[in-house]
């Protein structure tokens, strides 16, 4: 190894510690970086298999929405094909009310005759399977057929039987065997109970319908001399005009664009976390290349090179970046695992069901986070390895060394002009959510270039308040005041570490006090109905109509407003896809409730009952760019229908936006039952004691599992999943405090024994050891607390930014008070504070018992 | 050395050092310059050795023109044909004795495999054979200063620049290392440019010049 290469890295082990607390750094890092990617990666792989194993090998799936196709157009389409390629599904969520309050599962309704060629392991002619019990699931109601694992996590066996609740009905299935399809299709059906398709239209009540049709459109499996395309055609006539033939894979990253502005949000707060990371790395580097000024003189003066000298140091940084992202990976998998359980309750609140079991480790999410965790500590010591370069040959004949003072001025002029590119990025952004974030690192750029002034002007303030005090502690402010520029960069990793956790505390504290605010002005009702359970896949499960009249007629009940909920295709000038939408019969109560933020004059309201117009949710009207006034095209039985916009109001309650039309124009243009009920009680009805007599009321009306629910239950219950959905965010939080302390730590630790020569000094002049731990540790509290104050406004700038416009960028929402919580202020400045002065305690420790002579010595 | 001119910036003012400077250092010749502290005696030999810039004049060191040349030229001028002697010794503090001799032939381009056995002859003439694999920090001042003297010898340079290399030693150790120099000086027949207080040290040279006012006057030829 070079001599060169071997100084640098004696000098890395002889201080280890220092080395230690960076490795830790860059690896913290790294591993929230890699966790955050592999815990999506597990989840979007779940996704993805889950899809696969139910489309099998199919080349192309028929469907049509939430209404499903008729089991005619599948008689047609065998018929035309020949028969072979051809396999019919129906997908439900279901319930399992013995087990686990949140235990569901999903349902696959198949024809294991005609799946040979597109789902062979549900087949018995499959290679893979030869134990299928074909005739048994063909004529058993509600028999079916599951994964080893599953069985096992519901303590079921062949010959036992489960309830299950789809819709709200009860069924009682039967286990008839284990299915062993190849490992990878088992992955995909973890929690699938996979039953024949007529039991699957018997649990679902639809008997006539199938949700989609699977196609394998292989020349091998076409009657002669059909084409791909003629055999296309064959299935659009069979079906009709409105089917949507959608060829296979188009499905695949649904929950990638689904969990969008999640998945950014929380990979920003990874990636700040490497950024504190960097600076360990850049403040280590940049004290090494300090402490090796005279070393790198003398190299200089026996013919070293500058660029040597430059490209030794970036060298450095990138092993130290290597060798601590290295670590992280293997950290970030354990990490993932600790994300895993918050994600998945996420996902399972907003977006689908599915089962998420163990981290899936992905070699290709490890090597980038090995690559940018080494990139970024090589980048951070890029600008050390500039000063080592830069060392002349003639700082050999120097007898104190310094390093070169920061120009102030110039990091003025730098942080002004972030400021600026800041404020273009963030009023620009528009739907931007990149542009967004750089205007934050813009933003936070500045902040740090102008911690060095702010902090001079604190310690400034510091050094006149203590005019009066006594020499010990004029000394303590003044030596800190001295090395600010050596501290200004340790100060603003934590400024930046402490501003990060202040801002998101005020995001998620602004968006829950908005959304709790939201929640009373929108439920007006006193008894909220719905059918409980999961996410279903063909949209939210229908009441039955004897429950709604039961319930309606309540001797409590003084009005009821009902609302259908379907999905439907909807087109504007700047936005087309699949959209819920809700056909509303309000009560003048629940009329009068919406929150609109922008309204027609004067007729949104009483227009939207009479059919006249749509409102739309505000995630929706951003993210298709809709205003008032402007038309939607609804496909609908009836054809195309257009209506205006007559309101767009806020919800916090669908991220992917809704649209709200009359139920008088629901019933005429779509189908669909009730699926909601809001009952508002006569006056002086105990709500809570009422609840027991609605419930047995709908028990008695029909054999259905119903959600009543009381107006604070409702509200309550909504907080619980906005708190189990920001969960992740905590952990978040608390993994990127980590990284701050260790970052505070590490870089006040370093430079405090960096000062053993002044205090020799103090003590050959007499001071005692207690006296020069109270130094010590006197001027690390005071840095903290620069540190803490100057993140409150940085901080506060930061969940501004982020509440009003990455997370309206993100989800389209605008809050209704932007906040900056008063604890989380006070908890800033407190960590800042807690984390210098236990930064302090070794170096006080070690001087303490220092000799006098030792001290002097290290000058 | 012609007509060299250099000044230094004190607090805002400027003081002239070298006020035309002449000096002529032939192959093999040994050289002693003496004068009061700041008299420009190290700033002297930083400009022969291009660590540091002229205001005037011009000056060629073994062969090379060190005003004209650039940085790199420089570097590699220190690195194969000059070798350095400080006061304060600078050792590097995070390579071993043997490391130390060794650096400036990696960096002057030898291969480290084919640089043992010059270490081993360097380390074996200094005394220091049986400490190569010290580290600097646990060896006295005159062990520190016969490494710094091998370090400078190691890659045979046509010139031997030393700044006070007795300053910080005892008699005793500063009497061994100015016996190495010269020996070893010889051995090599190298030039040698000693900056000196000490008359001891000027003794070991041909020549013995006194900086003062900026101009170097001859005091009086010395034994050989």
């Amino acid at each position: 190894m070079s001599l060169l290469w071997r100084q640098g890295l004696r000098y890395h082990s002889r201080h280890a510690l220092q080395t230690l607390l960076t490795l830790t750094g860059i690896a913290l890092g790294t591993a929230l970086l890699c966790a955050m990617q592999l815990s999506q990666r597990t989840a979007e792989r779940a996704f993805d298999l889950a899809l696969e194993a139910v489309a099998g090998s199919a080349t192309h799936t028929v469907q049509d929405g939430p209404r499903g196709l008729p089991v005619q157009g599948y008689v047609l389409v065998q018929r035309a094909l020949g028969g072979r390629g051809v396999a019919p599904a129906i997908r439900a969520v279901a319930r399992v009310p013995d087990r686990p309050e949140r235990t569901v599962l999903r349902v696959l309704g198949i024809d294991p005759l005609a799946d040979v060629e597109l789902r062979p392991w549900s087949s018995p002619a499959g290679a893979e399977h030869e134990s299928l019990p074909l005739g048994p699931l063909l004529t058993t109601p509600g028999g079916f057929v599951a994964t080893a694992p599953l069985l096992q996590r519901l303590g079921l066996g062949p010959g036992d039987t489960l309830r299950v609740t789809l819709g709200g009905r009860p069924h009682v299935g039967t286990c008839l065997g284990v299915l062993a399809p190849p490992p990878l299709v088992a992955a995909g059906l973890e929690d699938v109970l996979v039953v024949d398709i007529a039991t699957a239209q018997e649990w679902t009540g639809r008997l006539d319908r199938i949700d989609r049709l699977d196609l394998r459109l292989a020349p091998e499996l076409l009657p002669d001399g059909m084409t791909e395309q003629a055999a296309l055609a064959a299935v659009a006539a069979a079906f009709g005009p409105g089917v949507q033939i959608v060829a296979a894979g188009a499905n695949r990253g649904g929950l990638a664009q689904l969990a969008r502005g999640f998945r950014i949000n929380l990979r920003a707060l990874s990636l700040l976390s490497l950024l504190v990371g960097a600076f360990l790395v850049h403040e280590t580097m940049r004290l090494s290349v300090a402490a090796r000024r005279p070393s790198f003189g003398v190299l200089r003066a026996l013919g070293a090179r500058p660029r040597s000298l430059g490209v030794v140091v970036t060298l450095e940084a990138a092993v130290l970046g290597l060798f601590g992202s290295l670590l992280g990976a293997g950290l970030g998998v354990a990490f993932a695992q600790v994300l895993l359980d918050p994600l998945a309750r996420t996902l399972n609140d907003h977006y689908a069901t599915f089962a998420l079991h163990g981290v899936h480790v992905d070699g290709a999410v490890l090597l980038l986070g090995v690559l940018l965790g080494t990139a970024v500590a090589t980048c951070a010591g890029l600008g050390p390895a500039l000063a080592a370069a830069r060392v002349p040959a003639r700082e050999v004949l120097v007898q104190h060394h310094h390093e070169p003072r920061r120009r102030t001025r110039r990091q003025l002029w730098a942080a002004v002009s972030a400021a600026g590119l800041a404020l273009w990025l963030l009023l620009t952004a528009g739907a931007g959510l990149v542009q967004a974030y750089l205007g934050v690192l813009a933003m936070l750029t500045a902040a740090v270039l102008l911690v060095p002034a702010a902090m001079g002007c604190l310690l400034w303030g510091a050094g006149a308040g203590v005019r009066g005090a006594g020499p010990f502690v004029r000394y303590v402010v003044r030596s800190t005041a001295a090395a600010r520029d050596h501290l200004a960069l340790p100060v603003a990793a934590m400024v930046l570490a402490i501003a990060a956790t202040l801002g998101l505390a005020t995001l998620v504290g602004s968006f829950r006090d908005s959304v709790a605010g939201w929640l009373t002005q929108v439920l007006p009702a006193d008894v909220y109905v719905s059918v409980p359970g999961g996410v279903d896949e063909r949209g939210s499960s229908v009441l039955a109509p004897e429950v709604v009249a039961a319930l309606r007629t309540a001797p409590q009940v003084a009005a009821a407003s009902t609302y259908q909920r379907t999905r439907a295709m909807l087109r504007s000038g700047s936005g087309e896809g699949e959209v819920e939408l809700v056909g509303m019969d309000p009560t003048p109560a629940v009329l009068a409730s919406f929150p609109f933020l922008v309204a027609a004059p004067g007729v949104a309201r009483e227009a939207l009952p009479r059919g006249e117009g749509v409102w739309v949710s505000e995630p929706l009207a951003f993210r298709w760019q809709l205003a008032v006034g402007d038309a939607l095209t609804v496909a609908t039985e009836r054809g195309a229908a257009v209506l205006p916009i007559l309101a767009i109001y806020r919800d916090y309650g669908n991220e992917r936006g809704e649209v709200l039309a009359g139920k008088a124009w629901f019933d005429a243009h779509l189908r669909g039952g009730i699926t909601a009920l809001a009952l508002e009680t006569k006056p002086g009805t105990d709500v809570d004691a009422s609840l027991a007599e609605l419930r047995a009321r709908a028990a008695a009306a029909a054999e259905q599992d119903v959600g009543i629910r009381s107006q604070r239950e409702l509200r309550l219950g909504s907080l619980a999943i906005f708190d189990r959905t920001f969960a992740i965010t905590g952990v978040m939080r608390l993994l990127c405090l980590l990284v701050a302390f260790f970052g505070i730590y590490s870089a006040f630790a370093t430079l405090q024994l960096e000062r053993g020569a002044e205090v020799g000094l103090l003590r050959c002049l007499g001071a005692r050891p207690r006296q020069v731990g109270l130094l010590v540790l006197g001027q690390t509290a005071l840095l903290g607390l620069c540190a803490g104050l100057l993140a409150l406004p940085t901080g506060a700038l930061l969940g501004h930014v982020l509440a009003e416009v990455v997370n309206r960028v993100s989800f389209g929402w605008s809050l209704l008070e932007v906040t900056v919580p008063r604890t989380a202020m006070v908890e800033a400045v407190l960590l800042a504070l807690v984390a210098a002065v236990l930064a302090g305690v070794q170096p006080a420790v070690r001087f303490a018992r220092m000799r006098p002579a030792d001290g002097l010595r290290e000058a | 050395m012609r007509n060299v001119h250099k000044s230094v910036h004190e607090g805002g003012t400027v003081r002239p050092v070298l006020a035309g400077v002449d000096l002529t250092v032939d192959a093999g010749e040994a050289v002693a310059i003496l004068g009061r502290s700041g008299s420009g005696k190290s700033t002297l030999l930083n400009l022969i050795a291009g660590i540091d810039d002229v205001d005037a004049g011009a000056i060629r060191t073994a062969g090379v023109d060190v005003v004209a040349a650039g940085e790199r030229a420089r570097a590699a001028l220190r690195a194969q044909k000059i070798g350095f002697v400080f006061q304060s010794f600078h050792l590097l503090p995070t390579l071993t004795v043997a490391e130390n001799i060794a650096l400036p032939l990696e960096l002057a381009g030898h291969a480290a495999a084919g640089t043992g056995a010059r270490v081993a002859e360097l380390l074996a003439r200094i005394g220091l054979a049986d400490r190569a694999h010290a580290w600097p920090e646990v060896l006295s001042g005159g062990e520190q200063q016969r490494v710094a003297v091998g370090r400078a010898l190691a890659t045979r340079p046509c010139v031997l620049l030393c700044d006070e290399p007795t300053g910080n030693l005892d008699d005793s150790s500063a009497r061994d290392v100015l016996a190495l120099l010269d020996e070893l000086r010889r051995g090599h027949g190298c030039a040698l440019v000693v900056v000196t207080h000490s008359r001891e040290a000027a003794a070991i040279c041909d020549r013995r010049l006194r900086l003062e006012g900026g101009v170097l006057h001859a005091e009086a030829e010395v034994r050989p």
